[in-house]
């Protein structure tokens, strides 16, 4: 599964820790880390979660051309 | 109870999955190496065994994931425990054996002094995958950008 470099900078951008995210979304440190692996996709409700934290919108963060 | 996330519930899943697994296996074993008359530890402990490898093999991996369905406080607690238990129980053995002349096994059979050995091996296991995980994790967590 490719790296989600998208969320990667997203987060970054916000100035946020994977560790941050995490507990901003409900989930923990081990999740967020698998999600920007790519090792995991995470469910709908997850992703929106995370979309609302980092101010994006799910095609910006989890879309792939 | 420690609230898990979607990804630490199907990971715990799979780590039932495999206790389960290796329950059966230990289980099969068991009946095979019974039936050939070959008995490497007394009919009578056989079976604990087979139930504390299994819960041992499973806390290590629940622990490994951080899955561990305790909440921090309790879970170093319990660990704790279990490690100290699992040093006494060798101490004790190691002590009996050197006291009473009881060889670790006695015609291919683990004797029960032994036995106290290879379960106290099994106990300290957790506590070490519990300290190791711990260290690691504070490790991550000073590296996590």
């Amino acid at each position: 599964m490719p790296k989600n470099l998208k969320l990667k900078v997203a987060r970054t951008m916000k100035d946020m820790t994977q560790k941050d995210l995490a507990e901003a979304v409900g989930v923990s440190r081990q999740t967020m880390n698998a999600i920007e692996r790519g090792d995991y996709y995470p469910s709908v409700k997850l992703c929106i979660e995370i979309c609302k934290v980092l101010g994006k919108t799910l095609d910006e963060l989890f879309w792939e051309i | 109870m420690k609230k898990l996330d979607e990804l630490q519930l199907l990971k715990r899943g799979n780590v039932f999955k495999h206790g389960l697994f290796l329950l059966g296996g230990l289980v099969l074993l068991n009946s095979f190496l019974t039936n050939n008359d070959i008995l490497l530890i007394n009919e009578r402990w056989s079976p604990v065994l087979m139930v504390l490898i299994t819960v041992a093999a499973c806390s290590i991996e629940l622990i490994s994931l951080d899955i561990y369905p305790l909440t921090q406080r309790r879970q170093r607690l319990l660990i704790y425990f279990v490690g100290l238990f699992g040093m006494l129980s060798i101490a004790i053995s190691i002590y009996e054996m050197i006291n009473s002349k009881i060889p670790f096994s006695i015609n291919k059979q683990v004797t029960e002094e032994g036995l106290g050995i290879i379960l106290g091996c099994i106990f300290i296991s957790i506590t070490l995958t519990y300290i190791i995980k711990s260290y690691l994790n504070t490790k991550l967590n000073d590296e996590d950008i």
